[in-house]
C-alpha cells in the first residue's frame, strides 16, 4: 500500500469503517511506515483537541430564566391567532368594529386614490380625514390599529397616523 | 421514532404545557452548545435555541415523526445558524469569540494548549458553515452519519465528505502552527 493510499484512508479507519483485507492491508502499512503512524497520530489530537474545544456551562439559574422567556414566547399569540383575536373581537364589540370599518373603507379609498390617481393625495386631505376619525378615539381604535399594522394588510395604515408626523418633523 | 417522543408529541399536542417544559429540559443544552460553538457567542447561541423551540412547537402539526424529536430540533437549530452565519459573513463580521467562563472546565494544561484551542477555534469558524455543522454534531454531540444526514438534509455521502475535509483541514492547520513554534 502506498502511503497517499493509506492517509486517504486514516479517518475512516478510525471510525471504524474499514474492515476485512482494507483493514488489515491499512494496518500493515501502519506497522512499518513511521510517517504514516505520525499522521494517524496527528488525526487523533486533533479530534481530541476539537472534542475539547470549551463551550458555557450556564447554571441552573440561567435555565430557569430561559424557560420562563420560551413560555413567555409561546403564549405570546402567534400570528393567525391574533388575527382570529382581532376578528373575534369584531363581532364582540360592534361599536369599535364600526369605526374600525370606516378607517378600512377609508384606508381602502385611499389606497386606491394613491394608485390610480396622478400626482398621488396630497398627504393633507388624508389629514382632514383622519381628524374626523380621531373623534370615535374613545372606540379602542388606537388599539386596534396596533393589531392592524401588524396585519401589513393594509400598508397605507401610515397615511392615518401620519397625524403624527408633524410632532416628529418639529422634533427632527 | 422512538415511544417516549410519540408520547411527548402527543402531550404537547394538546397543548399540555409540562410537555413544553420536558421538550425544552431534554434538548436545552444540546442545543445552546451547537449554536453557541456555531456562532461563538451565548446570547446569539441563547436566541437560535430558543428560536428553535418556538419553531418547533409552532410547526408541531407539520412535524411527520419520520425523524426522531431530537434530529428534527438540531436541524431546525442548524438552518438557524447557517442563516445567522451567512449574515454575518456577508456583513464582513468576523465572529470574534467571547471569552466564556467555563466553571467545568479544568485549568487549561498550559499556555500550548490555550493557543491550540484558540488557533483551533477561529479554523472551525472559517470552515465553510455546512463542514462546521458536520463536524460539530460528529464531534461534540457524537451523532452517527446517518442521522447528521437528515439533519443537514444531505445524502450521507455528502456529510461523510465535509467531515473529512474539515478534519483534514483542521489537522493541516495544527500542524503548521506546531511547526511555527
Ligand atoms: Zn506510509
Amino acid at each position: 500500500m502506498e502511503c497517499d493510499a493509506c492517509r486517504s484512508k486514516l479517518l475512516e479507519y478510525l471510525d471504524g469503517d474499514l474492515t476485512g483485507p482494507a483493514q488489515g492491508e491499512l494496518e500493515a502499512h501502519l506497522t512499518q511506515c513511521p510517517g504514516c503512524r505520525e499522521e494517524l497520530q496527528g488525526i487523533q489530537d486533533t479530534l481530541s483537541l476539537i472534542a475539547r474545544m470549551p463551550a458555557p456551562e450556564p447554571p441552573e439559574a440561567f435555565w430557569q430564566q430561559y424557560l420562563r422567556e420560551l413560555r413567555q414566547k409561546v403564549a405570546a399569540p402567534s400570528w393567525p391567532a391574533r388575527l382570529q383575536q382581532w376578528l373575534a373581537g369584531f363581532t364582540r364589540r360592534p361599536i369599535p368594529a364600526l369605526a374600525v370599518g370606516i378607517a378600512l373603507v377609508l384606508v381602502v379609498f385611499l389606497t386606491w386614490n394613491t394608485l390610480t390617481v396622478q400626482p398621488p393625495a396630497p398627504p393633507v386631505a388624508s389629514l382632514d380625514l383622519t381628524e374626523q376619525l380621531a373623534l370615535s378615539q374613545d372606540l379602542d381604535l388606537l388599539q386596534e390599529m396596533d393589531l392592524l399594522e401588524s396585519l401589513e394588510l393594509l400598508e397605507d395604515w401610515d397615511v392615518i397616523e401620519s397625524r403624527d408626523i408633524p410632532d416628529r418633523q418639529r422634533a427632527a | 421514532m422512538k415511544e417516549a417522543d410519540l408520547a411527548l408529541i402527543a402531550r404537547l399536542r394538546q397543548g399540555d404545557q409540562s410537555a413544553f417544559d420536558t421538550l425544552v429540559r431534554q434538548h436545552q443544552k444540546a442545543l445552546f452548545r451547537l449554536a453557541y460553538r456555531m456562532t461563538r457567542n451565548a446570547d446569539d447561541a441563547k436566541d437560535i435555541s430558543q428560536e428553535a423551540f418556538l419553531r418547533a412547537y409552532r410547526g408541531l402539526e407539520a412535524f411527520d415523526g419520520r425523524s426522531s424529536l431530537s434530529t428534527w430540533l438540531y436541524r431546525i437549530t442548524v438552518n438557524l445558524c447557517l442563516s445567522h452565519l451567512k449574515q454575518h459573513r456577508a456583513a464582513g463580521e468576523g465572529a470574534m469569540p467571547e471569552n466564556y467562563a467555563d466553571p467545568s472546565a479544568r485549568p487549561l494544561e498550559d499556555l500550548q494548549e490555550r493557543e491550540r484551542l484558540r488557533a483551533l477555534s477561529e479554523a472551525v469558524a472559517a470552515l465553510p458553515p455546512q463542514q462546521q455543522a458536520t463536524l460539530l454534531l460528529r464531534v461534540h454531540h457524537g451523532l452517527p452519519y446517518r442521522e447528521i444526514a437528515e439533519i443537514m438534509e444531505s445524502p450521507e455521502g455528502t456529510v461523510r465528505v465535509n467531515y473529512f475535509h474539515a478534519v483534514a483541514k483542521l489537522r493541516t492547520q495544527l500542524k503548521d502552527l506546531r511547526d511555527d513554534v
